[in-house]
């Protein structure tokens, strides 16, 4: 693979064989040493799909995916007489699984005798892992979920109309099609609403550690020493099954296309093909759901805090999603275009003025959420016009994993893990020995070296850093 | 012949072996198991399974999900699994029973997303066969 670094944050990988576009990977030298897992060849294969245009993207916090790789961004032809597609793998498992930030009006000082209590009450609030929702859905009630998301959540009391202004897309996607989405996929989904669920997926107190751009920062409400939340989940059994089925059917239904693949996860559908039609209307279901989800979340965060601060308010800096897709309009060689842009672990980061940014936050330019792992600080950046001319509106999403979940427990023990967060100040509730060792903060990347990345880049740029003081892991 | 997790960067890659196909798949059912809890499953309910594909990589794809989705959406956690396999039209088969409990008697410890086709193999060789997969967790 002939791979060649043309800026110090940005490594080509040379057209070459099959691919039909270059492949641009936004890496230092530090960070690309980390990268041993397969996933450069990943952008490489995703390169070779119809349709791509400009060039198979990944980011900085990238490791190996299904098909494509996470951190991945690529983007297909979407006119009508084109060769673009669709591809579920390009969109992972768990569709619009998101992140989105609480901003509370309590300080560090006022929380901190109370973040025991706070912590307790969160766990009692919030199911993680394999346990279901408090909330038990008809079929009925499911579909208008999947149909309005975040606006079934204001019509049933779980959001404001603030909260909604503050999501992406308004937490809704209007081309849902819950029709589109199975019988096993809705199964699923009626006892998951207001969960975390597993894996990488958190919920964190977190405190304002440190403001790099103060205008941004106060156009987001953001202060030092503020305490916030940050929850990370997504669509749960609903997304991860929708995936699921149409990755088979487009197999059943293509298997000329199927027989091409080097991986089975780049099965694709042209979007011409109602295959496609249905797996976007069945996503964009998806993603509505997970919008729920988060809001539903939210709710039961508000619950927790009004208890132990009775007068405290707890916004919606903003909600956004990093497994999606997306039709959106961008400049390709002097020429305006419209794109079906696939984000699978990548987050939208759209500079000042962009029309879909909410109206509050426009003129800042769109929040960039980036969690690192537990013990590790997060981020908060705002998007940069880097983004649109070299990667499709999109930046980073996390710290990326570098070690495998088997080198995590062969090297580390549970009790290390606890005392380093606990020397840190960090309270960790919730998953088991193994899930804890599993995510340590040195199985992930250096979340900082993956912030200096973006920034370089010019995709985001930094506004403030935030550090935990207690995690509830999924 | 049984199970082993082998090492893989963000998920859990399975290596399953067993006599014949469908006691590989036996014991990738019982992988499933393991990753979500450590605990010892007992055999208290039944649920049947049918499952038709076109090959033997897409089959074990959709055996591996239908667990995943009975965990999710029944509760129910695999302890064996008997099944039967044969070619018919040429579709590739596989029914039988699914052994196993309540998910919500036993303390669980891991969560799976889905069965995905990254890095699937199966290998057949004088009645060994090698079934490797890797679960999204």
């Amino acid at each position: 693979m002939a791979n060649k670094r043309i800026a110090s944050a940005v490594l080509q990988i040379e057209k070459e064989g099959a691919m039909r576009v270059p492949g641009r990977v936004f890496l230092s030298e530090k960070l690309e040493s980390c990268i041993t897992d397969g996933s450069l060849d990943q952008v490489k294969n995703v390169a070779t799909l119809p349709g791509i245009v400009g060039a198979s993207i990944a980011m900085p916090d990238m490791h190996i995916g299904y098909g494509f790789p996470i951190g991945g961004v690529a983007a297909f032809d979407a006119a009508a007489e084109g060769e673009g597609i669709v591809s579920p793998g390009g969109i992972g498992f768990d569709i619009n699984c998101g992140v989105r930030l609480l901003l509370t009006s309590i300080t560090y000082e006022q929380a901190r005798p109370f973040l025991e209590a706070l912590m307790e009450l969160l766990v009692q609030a919030v199911p993680t892992g394999t346990s279901q929702g408090k909330l038990k859905l008809t079929h009925e009630e499911l579909a208008a979920v999947l149909r309005e998301g975040s606006g079934w959540a204001l019509r049933s009391g779980y959001a404001t109309q603030a909260d909604i202004d503050h999501t992406e897309s308004a937490g809704c996607m209007a081309s849902a099609a819950p029709s589109a989405v199975s019988h096993h996929a809705q199964d699923r989904g009626v006892h998951q609403l207001g969960t975390l669920g597993g894996g990488n997926h958190f919920l964190e107190v977190q405190r304002v550690d440190q403001i790099l751009s103060e205008s941004t920062a106060n156009a987001y409400g953001l202060r030092k020493d503020q305490i916030v939340v940050l929850i990370h989940c997504g669509s749960r059994g609903v997304g991860h099954q929708v995936c699921t089925d149409y990755v088979r059917a487009m197999e059943d239904a293509l298997p000329e296309v199927a027989a091409g693949l080097s991986d089975k996860n780049l099965m694709y559908a042209p979007l011409s093909h109602t295959l496609a039609k249905q797996y976007l209307g069945a996503m964009a279901a998806a993603a509505n759901f997970a919008w729920a989800n988060r809001q539903v979340i939210t709710y039961h965060v508000r619950k927790a805090f009004e208890r132990l601060f009775p007068n405290c308010s707890v916004t919606l800096l903003y909600d956004v999603s990093h497994n999606i897709a997306k039709f959106e309009n961008y400049v390709v060689d002097g020429e305006e275009r419209s794109l079906l842009v696939h984000r699978k672990g990548a987050t939208r980061a759209f500079p000042p003025h962009h029309p879909e940014i909410p109206l509050v936050l426009r003129s800042a330019g769109q929040p960039v959420l980036v969690p690192g792992s537990m013990g590790t600080s997060s981020w908060v950046l705002s998007g940069a016009l880097g983004s649109m001319t070299e990667s499709f509106g999109s930046c980073c999403h996390g710290a990326g994993r570098q070690w495998s979940r088997s080198k995590a427990l062969a090297e580390l023990s549970v009790n290390d893990v606890r005392r380093s967060l606990q020397e840190q100040g960090i309270l960790l509730r919730g998953s088991s020995s193994k899930g804890i060792v599993e995510e340590a903060p040195q199985a992930y990347k250096d979340i900082d070296e993956v912030i200096r990345v973006v920034a370089d880049a010019g995709l985001a740029v930094p506004v403030a850093r935030l550090v935990p003081l207690g995690v509830l892991k999924g | 012949m049984g199970f082993t997790f082998l090492p893989h960067t963000a998920d859990l890659k399975v290596r399953a072996e067993g006599h014949s196909f469908v006691d590989a798949c036996n014991h990738a059912l019982q992988a499933i198991t393991r990753q979500v809890s450590e605990q010892h499953v007992q055999s208290k309910q039944v649920h049947s399974i049918s499952l038709s594909a076109h090959t033997k990589e897409a089959l074990l794809f959709d055996l591996l999900n239908e667990a995943i989705y009975l965990l999710d959406a029944k509760n129910f956690l695999i302890h064996n699994a008997t099944l039967h396999f044969h070619s018919e039209n040429g579709r590739v088969i596989l029914q039988g029973e699914l052994h196993g409990d309540d998910a919500g008697t036993y303390e669980t410890t891991g969560h799976i997303k889905a069965a995905t086709y990254h890095d699937m193999k199966i290998e057949e060789r004088d009645g060994h066969v090698v079934l490797e997969f890797v679960l999204d967790i």
